[in-house]
């Protein structure tokens, strides 16, 4: 560099300035000393690819205007544009050393990652898949789909053309706030399973063009691709049994959908359905003899047994209270020939379904109805006059309410067979049992279940209510007595399932009643008692009780 | 007794009712008929061919899958986690040796212990997150920044509620 001037106050500046750039040339190395070969002219030698120099294509200008004009730079000008020299090409640098890093981690992958170097894809979709536990709930923790999909880019591909991850969703839409953000994610989401959805209709519109042979239609789809179920020109003549029960999670637009198979409408025997309303099937009920209901309401249930003047059996599980408005029966509902009768109600309220039935030919009857009174139960068997000899009932509302079940039990003398599931039983139950039973004609002392040949008792896990003594009274008169007089007795199986804690009362049975047991255990009787508690080694009371005096002969009795 | 060869030239006798749970095995014996011939099986190596006839082994005269055993999706989902004590024993191997056996299963058309390899590579990922995955496999993150931030907002949006 040569002084314009010959000044001393130019040769100082020339020199001040020698000075800086010296300075500035260390000061930028000690600042980028991390092992950079930058020697300040842009020359990097990268040691991937061994490219040298050649970053520095586009330097910015560095303008220099002063407010007092000179020809030269002014040094923090000079300054500045030391550092940008050296910026702009660290910068082109490590943007290549990127473009470098990216190309090399899928090769990593390659040879690290068993999914990527090993597997074939639809090997590595199938570990996928099985990653997935129920469906998914969203938004939601622990999304499987998604965090399979965000490990890496292979992973990502493979997650994203697994149909099968993205078949189930479960949405919460009461808790979106962002609704955009919501229906963007639905869509990709369901992008990914969009051909699978195609395949589904093609494959149904398929079926529907065989619809006139059918005979058994058994829909496990979600409820909205039961629309799709159609018949064909032809009428439904071999249709006899219909089922929809759709997946968990995905039964949840009762409503909006419908089954309409054509007409003249399909005559159906069998019917099971779950979760959908019955107006919106479209198929001719009179005919049907066999009806399994679930997750349905109180009206629904009583339109369909209007409808089904010939059902012989019929299941209702899960039964809930008719919508507000829904009118009642006007008259009661005769069921001529409806002999079986399976009613599970789970709901926390008093269930007016009986009120309106009559059943003359009911003679089997499983009932369990969580804390429901059994008054009406009993009236709807005195007002049907019905032959029953097949009666369980479970978990009723009994603690306190015995005398109901008594009343129920008086009600149904031609019982053969009873179960008594979770239900509070005390002495007074099997003293009932201990009654002669009386054959005099003209006698007006009722018997209590005369019939009775099968006796099931499953009591609650809370301390018996009964005594063993209790239990052995009522055996000996029903069993016992009758094997000494040289008769069958008509009591021919008893089982009492217990869940009795090793320090409550009933635990041990007391020695002469487990005499009398023993008695019963060797006839021809089948007799157990078995406690589900657990912590003996054996289930079965009667040998356990044994052991337990054997082992202590001087106790006295528990 | 069937005489297999593997890839590394090593010869493994082994009775025929033991190799047939190989669908491919048993096909072959079937084209070939009645002979001595030795199979070869280039794709498995002898450490591995000595624990799928382990498999085969203890599993003898066990039903064979079904063909459509698999088509409930429902069902697998279910069945996860769903290996059996002895089964989860012999799969209790080092990750090379896992994704070996299930290749060669996959090859051989063992179903069943196809079935036990991916329940139990799946049992390993199920439940953690992209990181631990990545740390299992020894698996390098190679997305985009761009990409990255797009998955991120992606998951963060439907998981964090």
């Amino acid at each position: 560099m040569t002084p314009r001037t010959g000044s001393l106050k130019a040769l100082q500046n020339r020199k001040a300035l020698e000075t800086t750039l010296r300075l500035v040339k260390n000061l930028n190395f000690n600042c980028f000393g991390i092992g950079c070969s930058n020697k300040m002219t842009g020359d990097f030698t990268c040691a991937t690819c061994g490219k040298e120099g050649g970053f520095r294509d586009k330097y910015p200008t560095v303008n220099c205007a002063p407010w007092r004009k000179s020809t030269s730079l002014c040094i923090p000008c000079v300054k500045l544009k030391n550092v940008e020299d050296q910026i702009t090409p660290t910068h082109a640098f490590l943007r290549h050393l990127e473009a470098h890093r990216a190309a090399l981690k899928p090769e990593v992958n390659a040879s690290h990652d068993p999914f990527s170097s090993l597997l074939p894809t639809e090997l590595a979709s199938r570990i996928l898949t099985l990653c997935i536990g129920r469906p998914s709930q969203i938004p939601g923790p622990n999304l499987a789909p998604l965090k399979v999909a965000a490990v890496s880019r292979r992973w990502r591909a493979v997650a994203c053309s697994t149909a099968s991850l993205w078949t189930f969703i479960c949405l919460r839409p009461d808790t979106i706030t962002d609704r955009y953000s919501y229906e963007i994610f639905l869509k990709r989401w369901l992008s990914r399973i969009n051909n699978y959805v195609k395949l589904c209709e093609s494959i149904i519109e398929t079926l529907n063009e065989h619809s006139s042979r059918w005979a058994s239609l058994s829909l496990k789809v979600p409820l909205h691709l039961v629309r799709l179920f159609k018949g064909g020109p032809t009428a439904l003549h071999h249709l006899e049994k219909l089922s929809i029960c759709p997946p968990a999670h995905l039964d949840n637009n009762r409503d909006a959908n419908r089954l309409d198979l054509g007409s003249p409408l399909p005559s159906l025997k069998n019917v099971s359905v779950s979760g959908f309303r019955l107006r919106n099937i479209f198929v001719n009920w009179r005919n049907v003899t066999t009806v399994s209901i679930s997750r349905m309401q109180i009206n629904e249930c009583l339109e369909l047994l209007k409808s089904t003047q010939h059902l012989r059996e019929c299941t209702l599980e899960n039964i809930s209270e008719s919508d507000p408005g829904a009118e009642d029966p006007e008259s009661p509902i005769v069921m001529e020939h409806l002999a079986k009768m399976d009613v599970n109600i789970t709901a926390h309220f008093t269930f007016p379904f009986f009120d309106y039935l009559i059943l003359p030919s009911l003679n089997s009857l499983i009932y369990c109805g969580r804390e429901q009174p059994l008054d009406p139960l009993t009236s709807l068997i005195l007002r049907s006059s019905c032959p029953i000899r097949a009666l369980s009932v479970g978990e009723p509302q009994c603690y306190g309410h015995e005398l109901d079940l008594y009343d129920l039990l008086w009600s149904v003398p031609t019982v053969e067979e009873l179960g008594l599931h979770d239900i509070y039983l005390s002495d007074g139950f099997f003293e009932l049992l201990a009654r002669p039973i009386t054959d005099r004609e003209g006698s007006e002392e009722p018997n209590f279940l005369p019939l009775l040949a099968k006796f099931y008792v499953n009591p609650p896990s809370d301390p018996t209510g009964f005594s063993w003594t209790a239990v052995q009274r009522a055996l000996e008169e029903r069993i016992l007595s009758k094997i000494a007089e040289g008769k069958q007795p008509l009591l021919r199986q008893v089982h009492f399932e217990m869940y009795v804690e090793t320090d409550e009362d009933g635990y041990h049975i007391d020695v002469a009643a487990l005499e009398t047991f023993q008695r019963i255990v060797d006839s021809d009787v089948k007799f157990g008692i078995s406690n589900a508690y657990g912590l003996h080694e054996s289930t079965d009371v009667i040998s356990y009780s044994r052991a337990y005096h054997e082992a202590k002969p001087l106790s006295n009795d528990t | 007794m069937v005489l297999l060869v593997t890839s590394d030239n090593e010869q493994f006798n082994a009775d025929k009712d033991v190799v047939e749970r190989s669908v491919l095995i048993k096909n072959m014996l079937e084209d070939v008929g009645e002979s001595d011939q030795p199979i070869p099986l280039p794709n498995v190596s002898s450490s591995v061919l000595k624990k799928v006839l382990e498999y085969c082994e203890h599993h003898r005269g066990e039903p064979l899958p079904s063909a459509d055993a698999d088509q409930s999706q429902d069902e697998t989902r279910k069945r996860t986690t769903d290996i059996s004590e002895w089964d989860q024993k012999f799969i209790t191997v080092d990750q090379e040796m896992l994704f070996e056996i299930i290749l060669a299963a996959n090859y051989l058309d063992i179903k069943s212990l196809l079935d036990v390899g991916c329940k139990t590579v799946a049992n390993m990922i199920k439940g953690k997150t992209p990181e631990e995955i990545r740390k299992l496999f020894n698996i390098v993150n190679d997305f985009t920044p761009e990409e990255e931030a797009q998955i991120k907002k992606e998951n963060e949006w439907a998981e964090d509620r």
